[in-house]
């Protein structure tokens, strides 16, 4: 089988398996105070389910795995009492001068593997898809439930300004007395949109930049085994 | 020598189709057992890929008597099949994977004669791909090798990326081109230029980050200048130029559907309009969507081309955006039998769109759409 593929293309991760034991003892840093964070006793619980699970599925694995190897041994101690029993039937026909045994076929085609491996080949490879498509969906509903934030949050600061917009104009108007025209009511209008505006999305960028901080600790002390290079400084706490 | 008995193939396969997912499944694990190799070649998950086995072979099998129209999917499949690394080398064991899924299934259905019939479909199958295969490999490499040269965020969901590949890639503006990245290997998306190849064979790509969607999330997310990617060789002739049948044109676009529709323009713009009018309807729900805006409106500059920015969620929007969905508001503007229509977005405003413009009498030849740019599950 020919692979000319680029050296440089990189290889499959190499990444630690996670055990049930690591997903509990994970411990995360505190958000400093009068930091948003998130809550502590979910992010343990969750992890708690987390690792209950794992666990389940490395008990079912090993279960597999012993179930598997019973089979390959029954296969093998049927292949060699087929041999023998061939063996046994050819020395008895024929007495003295009998011509060496031709070596016993082969029990399984190559290419028929046994059908209790091929499906726990599948098995395997459904759970796999489901764990995947479950992540899958959780990323989903995460990103979907951002975008719904994010756009709310500049509709609201929108609204906002449009408010102000109205005050100032309003405003300018009570205070302008005989000094007032059409087009420095439309510039203090103006203004106020953009201060309200800036404002708010401002506002806004202080709490994000806080959940962010925190969903970022949280993602290195995840991905900080992987990742150390870039994370010298988070992997000690 | 056995001749093909079409109708114990076709009424076999029935058989085998009830069992649904659990042939794939046995399928892919026996090549698997009997090829650990090949594991490699496959993505991770492998539901899609199951599905898409079905499919293909389904087709094989319901037209075989039609090979006419077999043996071009087949030439497609082969031409591929090319940039998974797979060679003629590999087609003699998924032979057998593939009998050795059907006797299990078929169980007393399966005698010497059916075994012989698939044996000798399949053998077909694999000599129509590997001549495809190799007919390609004369003009065109399996794959191309590209760098990301650039990467703008433009919004929280999209960012506009500038390729260079090492070999200009010979596309035409309008087609698609598969692409693989390092962080999800092995998992190829479609996606199309929105530009024409600069002098260095460079050119630009527009994705969204599908919620939950594994390419385009990463590629929005951590790609980084440097990082290498890889291309298929471009497919796809719906949206191309030359079938257009009248002299003017109408866009429609919904959000990063705009990349090969931006390619077009920049082909009229490099070729010259030669008295062709072009309007584009560029739909975002909200006004800050609209991620382009600056070179649409450096094209604006052409008397031959209008840009006509929708924006479906927004009312107060001000400027000349105007309120409601791309396809609402280029009804409201042109005349639906007049003009060629070329659109592209996700399957939703596809079809929603193609559906308006039937409703109207938009006659179909006037109608050219694509949807997997933008679809991050349609990868074919």
């Amino acid at each position: 089988m020919s692979d000319d593929r680029d050296p440089q293309w990189p290889d499959r991760f190499a990444v630690e398996p996670m055990s049930p034991q690591s997903v509990r003892s994970r411990t995360f840093g505190r958000a400093a105070l009068g930091r948003r964070g998130l809550d502590p006793d979910e992010v343990f619980d969750f992890l708690d389910q987390v690792a209950d699970e794992l666990a389940r599925r490395e008990a079912r694995e090993v279960r597999e795995r012993n179930r598997a190897n019973e089979l390959t041994q029954a296969l093998k101690a049927w292949k060699l009492e087929l041999a023998e029993e061939r063996q046994a039937g050819a020395g008895a026909a024929n007495a003295p001068a009998a011509p060496p045994p031709p070596p016993p076929p082969p029990a399984v085609d190559p290419a028929r593997p046994p059908v209790e491996l091929v499906m726990l080949m599948s098995q395997t490879q459904q759970d796999c898809d489901q764990r995947i498509r479950q992540t899958q969906a959780y990323c989903e509903q995460l990103a979907t439930e951002a975008e719904r934030y994010h756009s709310n949050l500049l509709a609201e600061a929108q609204r906002m300004a449009g408010e102000a917009a109205e005050a100032a104009a309003r405003d300018y108007r009570a205070e302008a007395g005989a000094d007032y025209s059409a087009e420095n009511e439309e510039l203090r209008r103006r203004l106020g949109w953009v201060r309200a505006f800036v404002e708010s999305l401002s506002a806004a960028e202080a709490q994000l930049s806080a959940v962010r901080e925190a969903l970022q600790y949280d993602v290195d002390q995840l991905f900080g085994g992987a990742d150390r290079d870039h994370q010298a400084t988070s992997a000690g706490s | 020598m056995t001749s093909l008995d079409t109708g114990r193939l076709q009424s076999s396969w029935a058989t085998i189709a009830r069992f649904g997912d659990q042939v794939p499944l046995f399928f892919y694990s026996t090549l698997f057992l009997t090829h650990p190799g090949a594991r490699d070649m496959f993505p991770l998950a492998m539901d899609v890929q199951r599905d898409k086995l079905v499919h293909a072979l389904g087709h094989v099998v319901s037209n075989v008597d039609d090979l006419p129209s077999v043996v071009p999917v087949l030439q497609q499949l082969g031409r591929d099949h090319r940039r998974f690394a797979v060679t003629r080398d590999h087609y003699p064991a998924v032979g057998d994977a593939l009998l050795a899924t059907l006797e299990h299934f078929l169980a007393e259905e399966w005698d010497d004669d059916l075994a012989a019939s698939w044996g000798k479909a399949y053998g077909v199958v694999a000599e129509v791909m590997i001549a495809a295969a190799a007919d390609a490999d004369a003009d065109s490499p399996p794959w191309y090798d590209a760098t990301v040269a650039s990467v703008e965020r433009r919004t929280a969901s999209v960012a506009v990326l500038r390729v260079t590949p090492a070999v200009p890639i010979p596309y035409v503006a309008g087609q698609s081109l598969a692409l693989e990245i390092p962080a999800r290997p092995r998992t190829w998306r479609y996606y199309s230029p929105a530009t024409l190849p600069d002098e260095d064979g460079s050119f630009e790509l527009h994705v969204r980050a599908v919620p939950g969607g594994a390419v385009s999330t990463a590629l929005v997310q951590s790609t980084r200048v440097g990082d290498r990617v890889r291309f298929g060789a471009p497919v796809g002739d719906d949206l191309t130029l030359d079938r257009a049948v009248r002299s003017d044109i109408v866009l429609v676009a919904g959000g990063t559907g705009l990349s090969p529709l931006k390619a077009l323009l920049g082909q009229i713009e490099a070729e010259g309009a030669g008295g062709r009018r072009v309007i584009l309807f560029w739909g975002a729900r909200r006004a800050f969507e609209l991620y382009d805006m600056p070179a649409m409106e450096r094209l604006g500059r052409h008397d031959w081309f209008r840009l006509v920015p929708c924006v479906s969620d927004e009312t107060s929007t001000g400027g000349f955006i105007q309120h409601g969905t791309a396809v609402q508001v280029a009804l409201r503007h042109t005349d639906p039998g007049a003009h060629d229509v070329f659109l592209c977005g996700s399957p939703e405003m596809v079809d929603g769109t193609l559906a308006a413009l039937r409703a109207v009498g938009t006659p179909d030849e006037l109608l050219h759409a694509e949807r997997w740019g933008t679809d991050e599950r349609a990868g074919r």
